[in-house]
């Protein structure tokens, strides 16, 4: 694959977990080592957007249970 | 019957849902006729720690509180044990962490050097909860879903269990819940489903997993 390509599928799949956090609870927040801070819905979007370390660690985590969908646990 | 020393601090929004979540845990190893020490609040810290271990010599050690690949801390993140301790005060003592990410350096250094067990998260500990629910953490069922599977994991040890089936018992509980939350119509469920497969796949071992305390 190109590199153009790759970058192209990582960017569809950074859109994809965008939009499904767009349909998350505004009262759902999620803290996930940030030291003592939780997260709400629209703090995770700007996180992945700003390719920030914990914006990666969501798309992973997002993919993981994807994943898990297709696999069963 | 064993001691064992629950580390509990309580400075900030997470630890403070561990700190809730795990009083029960004192109460239950009680009941099982086990002696426990209380490191709770300003009493997680590194000096208070090595005491109780030096003078009451716990089997079994759970921390609750902010972490890292290298350590585990307590009250207002001090580091209570590390990587680059030239002893390993967690010799002989079974050992849980709710924390991010310190089996994988701090945990298999410990197992190394004498630790029985350790017990912890191959990556950050994902923690949800409902913000209806910030100052009622007894009401909020979000954070219940992560902190119950932990839960079980201690009880399990105290009552007897080995640790590998401690460990087993806390990943079939994540997954019947995961189960249970896939056919929910609430959005706050859907949203945790991720969090809770991700620490279901995390949660591991190192060392004797036929050890009890």
């Amino acid at each position: 694959m190109t590199t153009q390509l790759l970058q192209d599928k990582d960017e569809t799949i950074k859109n994809i977990v965008i939009e499904r956090l767009r349909q998350m609870s505004p009262n759902f927040k999620i803290a996930l080592g940030d030291r003592g801070k939780f997260f709400k819905r629209d703090d995770l979007i700007k996180e992945i957007e700003e390719n920030t370390s914990l914006g990666h660690q969501i798309i992973k985590i997002q993919l993981l249970y994807l994943e898990s969908l297709k696999k069963g646990i | 019957m064993a001691v064992i020393l629950f580390s509990r601090p309580d400075h900030d929004d997470i630890v403070a849902y561990l700190h809730y979540y795990s009083k029960q845990l004192i109460k239950d190893a009680q009941e099982h006729g086990h002696t426990t020490l209380n490191c709770e609040k300003e009493r997680s810290n590194r000096k208070e720690l090595d005491s109780l271990i030096h003078k009451k010599k716990p089997l079994f050690i759970m921390f609750n509180g902010h972490g890292d690949f290298n350590c585990v801390c307590g009250h207002k993140n001090e580091v209570l044990v590390e990587t680059t301790d030239t002893s390993n005060i967690l010799q002989k003592t079974i050992v849980y962490c709710l924390s991010c990410e310190s089996i994988l350096g701090l945990g298999k250094k410990c197992v190394e050097e004498g630790t029985v067990a350790f017990i912890g998260y191959k990556g950050k500990f994902a923690l949800g909860k409902d913000k209806r629910h910030e100052t009622t953490p007894h009401k909020d069922n979000t954070a219940r879903l992560f902190l119950e599977p932990s839960n079980l994991l201690v009880t399990s040890l105290i009552k007897g269990n080995t640790v590998q089936t401690a460990v087993e018992k806390c990943k079939n509980k994540m997954k019947e819940t995961i189960s249970k939350l896939r056919m929910s119509e609430e959005t706050i469920d859907q949203d945790a489903l991720p969090f809770l497969y991700y620490n279901y796949a995390i949660l591991d071992y190192y060392g004797d997993g036929n050890a009890t305390i």
